[in-house]
């Protein structure tokens, strides 16, 4: 058996339903990684060892009683602290939630438990999820930003401490930090997994996202956690494919569509340029079809209607709190509420409509192909621990509410990883994933941080 | 307040913003954040540009 700090979620699953591995085995085991590396790295708020060992325990004792174990039967995961736990305190990491212990699960999350998982605890988020640097530290280069905001979540599973975790994504949180650890991040479409008990930046942008070291890793969670939910307004009241059962379907060489020219590789440094038509190269070679195409040209505003919509209902949420308690928040979320104060109703909603058109129009470029192919970062994770990077490559697509992934594709010259982002029309997430799948496997590319 | 007309511009959007910032927060905050003011001007400015097509539009909120 492999080293368990390896394991994927869905080879962890089959060994432990199976009986061929203790939930409580490998549950202890990766408490014991996050004791060793959590020093060096801060990813944790709250590591839940009791709550851990009790629910693999449980585990343990439902295989034994002849129960049907689910899905991600036994998989610890982690949790990117926004996400509501019944008595386990969810911070945020602000001082404004400094102290709440919700009283019952996000929907997800209880649909994670539902499906077998065991929750390892509460990873560190930049505060409230917006543009505040975290202290956890990436662990490719300690000198580098590990990006944001779900930077506790992707940094433990990129070195092991967990096989999955869940982000969220409002700009880029997901698929950036992703990117900057050598991991993949999914951002799926907009409602199609709950926010129900997930403290908001920005109702109408706000997305769950998934970060795993595997793209079928990835599906297996999206599969736990997506479906309707009566109490998210934003929720998709759509049915939930078999992801599996379609990443099967489209298991051929994908269509890519390369965005090569504009936006993407007007703002890419020339090594992510070189690199991305590299990889689009090789997966040519290895059968895709690639296909360059344009942008519509609605997507001139789409990253300033992103910011728009994002600011104005953070403002929206905070402020109550932020008349008495403006001094309780850092600096850049300060800066983005105020903003948000000062924006107009009359913009916003032109940002909306802005918006909706956009949506339109990239659902329409993403329907000729099986994904549109695009770097996942201008840069590698920058040197500078005052900034979380840049989310450029992602606000477009949050904003429209089109899935995106980010697959690993290589090192940068500083040793940095580098990686690619694949998007698709909404609720295409069984196609999207049956490409990035495919790129995975023609890229053969699996990054692992040095001495973790 | 900073209004997204179709014809309004960056210098127009920010001192509407500054007048806004002042009223609100002070003339110093106003001061000491021109560049937060400036890139939201910029969005303002922006998308006052861009406005969206009616003809194609769906219909909002339908």
């Amino acid at each position: 058996m492999a080293e368990l700090h390896t394991l994927g979620v869905s080879d962890a699953a089959d060994l432990m339903r199976r009986g061929e591995l203790s939930p409580v085995d490998y549950t202890a085991a990766l408490l014991e990684r996050i004791d060793a590396y959590e020093p060096a790295l801060q990813a944790w708020v709250t590591v839940d060892r009791e709550g851990a060992m009790a629910a693999a325990r449980q585990r343990e004792q439902e295989l034994a009683a002849g129960q049907t174990p689910g899905i991600l039967f036994g998989v610890p995961l982690g949790l990117k602290d926004i996400f509501y736990t019944a008595g386990l305190k969810t911070t945020a990491c602000s001082r404004i939630y400094a102290d709440f212990v919700p009283a019952y699960d996000a929907t997800c999350v209880a649909r994670l438990k539902a499906a077998g998982a065991v929750i390892l605890g509460k990873a560190v988020t930049t505060e409230f999820a917006t543009s505040d640097p975290s202290p956890t530290r990436n662990p490719w280069n300690s000198e580098h930003t590990p990006g944001g905001s779900s930077s506790g979540s992707s940094v433990a599973v990129a070195v092991g401490m967990c096989p999955g975790a869940l982000g969220s994504q409002t700009g880029g949180s997901t698929c950036r930090p992703a990117a900057y650890n050598g991991i993949v991040g999914l951002k799926p479409t907009y409602g199609r997994i709950s926010r129900y008990g997930v403290v908001p930046v920005s109702w109408s942008l706000d997305t769950v996202g998934i970060l795993t070291r595997r793209v079928q890793d990835a599906a297996l969670l999206l599969q736990g956690m997506a479906g309707y939910d009566v109490q998210d307004p934003g929720a998709a009241d759509l049915p939930v494919p078999d992801y599996q059962e379609e990443m099967a379907r489209w298991s051929g060489p994908p269509r890519l569509g390369l965005l090569n020219k504009g936006y993407f590789f007007e703002r890419a440094t020339a090594e992510v340029r070189r690199h991305t038509e590299a990889a689009a190269e090789r997966l040519a070679q290895a059968g895709a079809v690639i296909e360059e195409l344009e942008l519509p040209a609605s997507f001139e505003t789409a990253a300033d209607c992103q910011r728009v919509v994002m600011n104005v209902e953070c403002a929206a949420f905070h402020d109550g709190w932020f008349r008495e308690r403006a001094d309780e928040y850092g600096p850049r979320l300060r800066a983005n509420i105020e903003q948000g104060l000062l924006l107009s109703g009359v913009t916003y909603l032109q940002a909306q409509r802005l918006r909706r058109q956009l949506r339109e129009d990239l659902t329409a470029l993403a329907q000729g192909v099986d994904g549109l192919l695009t770097p996942a970062t201008p840069a590698p994770a920058p040197r500078d621990l005052n900034t979380t990077g840049d989310a450029a490559f992602q606000g477009p697509w949050t904003s429209a509410g089109l899935p995106t992934i980010v697959v690993p594709s290589g090192l940068a010259a500083d040793g940095l990883p580098l990686g690619i982002q694949l998007a698709a029309a909404p609720f295409a997430e069984g196609q999207l994933l049956a490409a990035a799948d495919w790129c995975e496997a023609a890229l053969g590319i699996e990054l692992r941080p040095e001495g973790f | 307040m900073a209004d997204t007309t179709p014809d309004i511009s960056l210098d127009t959007a920010l001192r509407q913003l500054t007048e806004q910032a002042q009223v609100r927060w002070g003339a110093d905050y106003a001061a000491e954040h021109t560049a937060l003011l400036e890139q939201a001007a910029g969005y303002i400015a922006h998308i006052g540009r861009n406005l969206p097509e009616p003809e194609r539009e769906p219909g909002f909120y339908q």
